[in-house]
């Protein structure tokens, strides 16, 4: 096969901080090529030199064996190389159709958007992607997964030589993973090129030709996929091995119930009941839009109740906001770190105290020196890769970001600890500190409650699997029977 | 604190300090009479004001918002503290103490309300305001009868005209609202809060906040420094009238935002402000000194706010280049 791009002894560097050093990689044309490496091994860094955002430092590209140095991403784009990044960029008010023709909006002789065609031509696309939507959806209606489709239906809907997924299955359900696996063999056959980067070693090899991995911005290893197994990868990715993807200690065991939920409806959740036990860690799977995270929000009070009652240590407690929620010793971990969680512009330290500034204040003034000490010792408890507490939460990285949300909610000493999707978008080293983590706090005697779309997860570090399917619970498995056929299957129940 | 961090602080009000600073020597050089005792003092007290009002504007354009009614409040506020002064005969002293509290806490109320109705029903600040523009105008004109205020007691009168060591009163107790905004600002909860707010209002609700709570507060802040402004407006004309303080809103705004305060909210200083209120009333000052007619000032003034506006769009850029 002909290599369609390929760099060079590529490096770059940021104020004098060496983020890559002599990338060497050749992508070969309609070829699935993997990019795994933890957070921070510089794997955005390299795709943005590829579409033009950056500008390498050194080294050099070359496209179809031409120098290739674009500057803008535009140039990236007249080449066929399409990203599909992380965080969308899409248009929330603006319909499906619109989103995907954006930039090739076609038009009546008059100048006027032709709206027939549009939906048409839309509607074509989305059936190729066998996504049943409407092309003239509004954005903002669609639940995350399809967000992620039509960004994904966007950069395949004009000429394509490079499609570049950027963590593309972090919250896809296993059935849209699928779709999207059919869709990218199918892209292969017609000579695209794809960059694959995730965190799901599975299902690398599913669809992956050739691997590469990064450590620490050096390419470590670059081979067949074939040629290595996951063992190998990690052991390449964290430079050590991991024993076990998912902790599991037999010792934490759950005592007496600390919360219990009754009847408990919103207007997408119906009549959940259920109990969490100290010591617990509960794991609710279910597809994404089954109203996991809308029961969490319920119970934290971000979104109100239409009936049912919450106990907390056998009595009942009415929260109405999230206020009162952390009053009544609940944390929540939002599945949207950066729009529910962080203040991107504060630093660390300002971050890890958001909840409980009040403890390190006199009649309204800051104890500044108070503050700090909290949240270096939260810092260094979780260790946080920071060169201070002082440090903007904005440039870290998402595992330390995430990490920062748990200090600020450890910090709460809550004893009902929600995580919605905690490891989404998380490397594996930082995912196992975060499970590590979890049995630590269970084993304290905190109750938790852990909702995931990666099944896998839920399995390896739950006692217990709640299944929650269209809004309503479709089944409890005890660890004892879980199997990921099972609980798939609740998950679709109530949809058949 | 590293080199770099201390540099990105200083980046902040630097920037804008720097300007002032160039303006004054430039009028200067191009005048005599500009670096006076006697006019120094004419600007200070022609800034006092602008700066009162800018300082609770800070507040709200922190948290993304706007309060378009400023100007009108001022001029409610002070219709009711002057009809508290004349109109029930009370002891010059009761007379005034009254008045005072009465510009300021009417002040508060029209601020707590326009921010409790955009909370309320979730409407923009800028529609709510603008609705309390003309709702607070229209019951100062009926409130005065349309007519003008006068004959406030004597020692009222001669406290605004006093000066200690050239200062005028009222610059001295707009700097204490600067400095009490200072801190408040940068050392309190309160504070911390309106700069999270600005930044990510759902993290902060999230975090187990009242958001709603806060907002409301800091609107009230504004108004009740828009109250106080109305006393200090007093002092110096010795009169109120229903008419008084039109457009004072666009003076504030401009105030705050020459001073680097983003209109989205979240990133700004009170600092900021007061040099940027001090860059408007020594614009002002030195352009009439050097005999420019109203309206090339006018064009001026708008231009300086324009430029102010892109400049800070450079610093900001380099300042997160030292973040990198």
């Amino acid at each position: 096969m002909p290599i369609l791009l390929r760099t060079e002894n590529l490096c770059k560097s940021f104020s004098g901080v060496v983020v890559l050093k002599d990338i060497n990689i050749s992508f070969e044309q309609g070829k699935c090529h993997v990019l795994v490496g933890e957070n921070g091994a510089g794997k955005s860094t390299l795709i943005k030199m590829l579409c033009g955002a950056y500008t390498p430092t050194s080294g050099s590209m070359y496209f179809e064996d031409l120098p290739y140095q674009p500057k803008t991403s535009r140039e990236s784009i007249e080449k066929g190389i399409r990203v599909v990044y992380q965080e969308f960029n899409l248009l929330p008010q603006m319909s499906v159709a619109e989103n995907i023709f954006f930039d090739d909006l076609p038009r009546k002789k008059c100048g006027f958007v032709d709206f027939k065609k549009l939906y048409s031509q839309t509607q074509k696309i989305l059936e190729k992607l066998g996504l049943d939507i409407s092309a003239e959806t509004i954005v903002s209606q669609l639940g995350i997964a399809h967000m992620q489709l039509v960004e994904i239906a966007k950069s395949i809907s004009r000429k394509a030589t490079m499609l570049i997924l950027d963590e593309p299955t972090a919250t896809l359900t296993p059935k849209e993973i699928e779709r999207l696996f059919q869709i990218i063999i199918q892209l292969k056959d017609q000579g695209v090129t794809i960059i694959y980067i995730s965190h799901r070693l599975n299902e690398l090899k599913e669809i992956g030709d050739n691997i590469s991995i990064l450590r620490n911005g050096a390419v470590i290893k670059n081979c067949p996929i074939s040629e290595v197994d996951n063992n190998e990868i990690v052991h390449c990715m964290v430079g050590r091995e991991m024993e076990n993807e998912y902790p599991f200690f037999d010792d934490v065991k759950p005592s007496d119930v600390m919360m219990e939920v009754k009847h408990l409806s919103t207007p997408i959740v119906k009549d959940v009941s259920f109990k969490l036990r100290r010591g617990e860690i509960l794991g609710i799977a279910g597809l994404v839009g089954s109203g996991r995270t809308e029961l969490l929000r319920a119970i934290f009070g971000a979104d109100r109740l239409s009936s049912g009652e919450i106990a907390i240590n056998n009595q009942n407690v009415h929260i109405k906001n999230p206020k009162q929620a952390v009053k009544a010793g609940i944390s929540f971990i939002t599945e949207n770190r950066k729009d529910q969680g962080l203040i991107l512009d504060f630093e660390i330290s300002k971050n890890i105290t958001l909840s409980t500034l009040n403890q390190h204040q006199k009649y309204g003034f800051i104890n500044k020196k108070d503050e700090l000490s909290s949240s270096e010792s939260y810092r260094k408890e979780l260790s946080i890769k920071s060169s201070s507490s002082e440090q903007f939460v904005r440039f870290l990285s998402g595992g330390n970001q995430q990490k920062v949300i748990l200090g600020k909610w450890l910090a709460t000493k809550a004893d009902i600890i929600l995580l919605d999707e905690p490891t989404r978008g998380i490397d594996v080293g930082a995912k196992y500190e975060i499970y590590l983590l979890l049995w630590e706090l269970a084993r304290q005697g905190k109750a938790i409650i852990v909702v995931s779309s990666d099944v896998n997860e839920v399995i390896g570090i739950s006692h217990r699997i709640m299944v929650m399917s269209n809004g309503s619970v479709s089944g409890q498995v005890a660890r004892a029977d879980f199997d990921p056929q099972n609980i798939l299957s609740l998950a679709y129940k109530n949809y058949l | 604190m590293n080199t770099k961090s201390i540099t990105r602080s200083l980046l902040k009000e630097a920037g804008i300090g720097l300007a002032l600073v160039l303006l004054v020597v430039l009028f200067a050089l191009s005048h005599d009479k500009f670096l006076t005792v006697s006019n120094i003092s004419n600007i200070l007290q022609q800034i006092s004001i602008n700066t009162i009002i800018a300082a609770g504007m800070t507040f709200v354009i922190l948290l993304g918002g706007i309060d378009l009614s400023v100007g009108s409040v001022l001029a409610l506020s002070a219709v009711v503290g002057a009809k508290i002064m004349t109109e029930f005969g009370l002891p010059s002293d009761m007379a005034i103490l009254f008045a005072v509290l009465g510009s300021v806490i009417c002040g508060t109320l029209c601020g707590a309300i326009s921010g409790a109705i955009c909370e309320k029903w979730r409407i923009h600040s800028f529609i709510v305001t603008l609705g309390m523009l003309n709702i607070a105008r229209g019951t100062a004109l009926e409130v005065a009868d349309a007519r003008t205020i006068f004959g406030f007691p004597m020692s009222f009168n001669a406290f605004g005209a006093q000066t200690i060591f050239h200062i005028p009163v009222i610059f001295i107790v707009a700097v204490v609202i600067v400095i009490i905004g200072i801190v408040v600002l940068k050392k309190t909860v309160y504070g911390r809060m309106i700069y999270a707010i600005g930044n990510n209002e759902e993290s902060v609700r999230l975090s187990g906040h009242n958001p709603k709570f806060y907002k409301i507060i800091a609107f009230a802040i504004c108004g009740g420094a828009t109250g106080l402004a109305a006393v200090m407006y007093m002092l110096r004309l010795n009169i109120a009238n229903p008419i008084l303080g039109v457009g004072f809103e666009l003076n504030a705004i401009a105030a705050v935002v020459i001073g680097g305060t983003s209109l989205f909210g979240g990133k700004g200083s009170m600092l900021g402000t007061f040099l940027g209120a001090c860059i408007m009333g020594v614009l002002g000052n030195g352009l009439l000194l050097i005999g420019l007619g109203d309206f090339t000032r006018q064009i001026i003034t708008g231009v300086v706010i324009i430029l102010a506006v892109i400049l800070d769009t450079y610093r900001s850029r380099l300042e997160a280049k030292l973040t990198e």
